[in-house]
């Protein structure tokens, strides 16, 4: 089965990722869509499937949209696991589950794929989105594991190096657009914010130029010039084409991430970190840091700055094993 | 500055150099706006910064000291958000204006009414309504909603005494009101009903045009109108009848723009240039998508799809939340 999939997954590849990719420029799409497919190595899988456990015969996968490489992972191993798998795929943007199942069946691999609502009686869902979607999901299907993800969010603390940090959180910022529960949505800073700013303005600049933003969400636009705009008045905002860092104090983090806006937080200890984020810590998702110490309070996942867009595999997603969360 | 704009509304004048020189201004008297500006220096009205009306959740935005604000209005805000203030250094200018705009698009105005809006001291919406019907009882509360037996009451009470009636309120609030079985309740010649907020809302959608059919059966002889407005304007637009485009006062200009791009568009997000917004920003850009006529009346569209439902119906709402 292992071999199948990864035979699918090279199909997959060999496919143009712009269409797939819910409107990232083309770069960006190749290189994110590479990056998910790197991660997923037979070695990966076979480690994945070792995870003791009475595995389901079927599960439906429901996937959101935004971070269109996502459902690639959790399909490559059930599908290696030998269920038979479908992916309920979000109606505005189908594009890449369907092209994932049709290359699992041409290595005769039980994957479907469509848009339809209803769910079934699978013995599992996989499930993402927003906490309502998922408390539906779950009232849906009854009889069924659960594995369902909420809305998270994600950060970067940085202490030391600021030319080294802005260009690792460059990439993070410019994978998928900021797209995503891993994407992060502020910077906070034990050392000088406008130093780091600097660097990072100079850093999205050139991410810009080498991976330019692709289409953006036309809604978010009044969201964008509100966070500009406070930054102008209560600290200073660094803006270049498709990009924005905005240098705020700590009070004004917000938790929500635009695409490819990096505002910067001045911040001096772990405690005032924690303080900070103590109203979403139950949210957070992923911490991209230098110094585990500055690691906040309920962070499920710590990487190396520049390595939040790019989970590794296996692990535990959102602090639950993967396989793991749906076996009996 | 303030008589020039008075002077605007009595006599009219050139909008753009008006508009251009009140930018100048507030940018001298209002720091946080004019860094908020930055580099820009507009030569036409069109290019003047708007400021979104969320940003008034997180800073001031006026051109006087905050401790000698006269009125301070609260936005409608959200189910989720803190609400923005608007603070005005005196509601003269606003009143007059309101006024001046009001009879021109309905006539003279009834000196009598039944509200049902908030007479919150917070609210622009009930503000108004109070400078054009001094003492106008209200039926309507936050806490508990429409009083619809006691509205009813008084609507046939004072429709008895024959002076027309002017009665504010809320699309949704109208709903409730209507939705209570009552009397049958001619109203008097000359009386208005407005309705604010649009029928839009979370917990149920109104269906507007049987509102219209409901309210000509159970009170004959209103004159249904359409007000827009929000706390962030110091001025209205009317829609006579309701349900056609909105008219702008002449010291007003609005822009439909793409919503991500600010770059005008047939229809889009809408700004509004108000030279009555004195006291804080004269351009304002709002979560409201609509389309600008050739005249300068603008047709609403709803709100910009993701952005978070908001407006004076939904105080209503709020109310039935509770």
């Amino acid at each position: 089965m292992v071999d199948r999939v990864i035979a699918a997954l090279k199909q997959l590849r060999a496919l143009d990722a712009a269409p797939l990719s819910q409107g990232l420029h083309p770069r960006n799409a190749r290189l994110c869509l590479d990056a998910a497919l790197d991660a997923i190595t037979a070695s990966a899988l076979r480690a994945e499937l070792s995870t003791k456990g009475s595995r389901p015969d079927s599960v439906t996968v429901v996937a959101a949209a935004g971070v269109f490489t996502s459902p690639i992972e959790w399909v490559a191993i059930l599908a290696a696991a030998g269920c038979r798998v479908h992916i309920k795929a979000p109606t505005e943007a189908p594009t890449l589950c369907l092209a994932l199942a049709k290359a699992m069946q041409a290595q005769g691999l039980a994957v479907t794929a469509d848009t339809k609502r209803a769910l079934g009686t699978p013995d599992a869902v996989v499930g993402f989105g927003s906490d309502a979607s998922m408390a539906t999901i779950r009232d849906a299907t009854p009889g069924s594991r659960h594995s369902l993800y909420g809305h998270r969010f994600s950060i970067a603390v940085v202490t030391c190096d600021p030319k080294a940090a802005a260009q690792a959180l460059a990439r993070d910022a410019a994978m998928y657009d900021t797209r995503g529960c891993m994407a992060p949505t502020a910077v906070l800073t034990t050392g000088d914010p406008k130093v780091l700013a600097a660097h990072l303005a100079q850093a999205m600049a050139d991410a810009q130029q080498a991976i330019p933003r692709g289409q953006v969400d036309p809604a978010l636009g009044p969201e964008w010039r509100r966070r500009v705009g406070l930054a102008r008045i209560r600290g200073m905002c660094l803006e270049g084409e498709g990009w924005a860092v905005p240098v705020l104090d700590a009070s004004d983090f917000q938790p929500v991430a635009l695409p490819r806006m990096l505002p910067v937080h001045g911040i001096q200890s772990a405690p005032e970190i924690d303080a900070l984020l103590a109203p979403w810590h139950q949210q957070l998702s992923t911490c991209g840091t230098d110094d585990a110490q500055l690691t906040p309070r309920g962070t499920l996942r710590r990487v190396a700055l520049g390595q939040m867009q790019a989970p590794a595999l296996p692990r535990d997603h959102d602090g639950r094993p993967m396989l793991g969360s749906i076996l009996g | 500055m303030r008589d020039e704009i008075q002077a605007f509304f009595e006599q009219g004048g050139d909008f753009g150099s008006m508009a251009l020189r009140l930018h100048a201004w507030q940018r001298a008297h209002n720091p946080q706006y004019d860094r908020f500006c930055g580099d820009a220096r507009p030569e036409r009205w069109q290019d003047i910064p708007a400021v979104p009306v969320s940003l008034f959740r997180d800073v001031s935005l006026t051109s006087f000291e905050l401790s000698q604000a006269q009125a301070v209005f609260h936005t409608s805000g959200t189910t989720s958000g803190r609400p923005g203030r608007i603070h005005l250094l005196e509601t003269g200018l606003y009143e007059r204006g309101a006024r001046l705009h009001a009879e021109r698009c309905l006539g003279p105005l009834p000196t009598v009414g039944v509200s049902l809006v908030s007479e919150a001291p917070t609210s622009s919406l009930g503000h108004m309504c109070r400078s054009f019907v001094p003492g106008m009882p209200s039926f309507f509360s936050l806490a508990h909603g429409v009083d619809a037996p006691g509205a009813w009451q008084a609507l046939a009470t004072l429709a008895a005494q024959g002076a027309p009636l002017f009665v504010p309120c809320t699309a949704f609030a109208l709903a409730d009101l209507l939705d209570h079985t009552g009397p049958i309740v001619p109203l008097p010649a000359g009386s208005i009903v407005m309705v604010t907020g649009g029928f839009k809302g979370r917990r149920s959608a109104v269906d507007e045009h049987s509102l219209l059919h409901t309210l000509a059966e159970r009170m004959p002889g209103a004159r249904l109108v359409g007000e827009y407005g929000m706390s962030e304007l110091c001025s209205q637009l009317w829609a006579t009848p309701a349900g056609s485009a909105f008219a702008p006062p002449p010291w007003m200009r609005i822009m439909a723009v793409d919503p991500w791009t600010g770059q005008p568009a047939a229809t889009g997000l809408l700004r509004f240039f108000d030279l009555a917004n004195v006291d804080t920003v004269l351009a304002i850009e709002t979560s409201d998508v609509g389309t600008v006529h050739p005249d300068g009346r603008v047709s609403l569209n709803g709100r910009l799809a993701g952005a978070r439902p908001r407006g004076c119906s939904l105080t209503v709402e709020e109310a039935h939340g509770r």
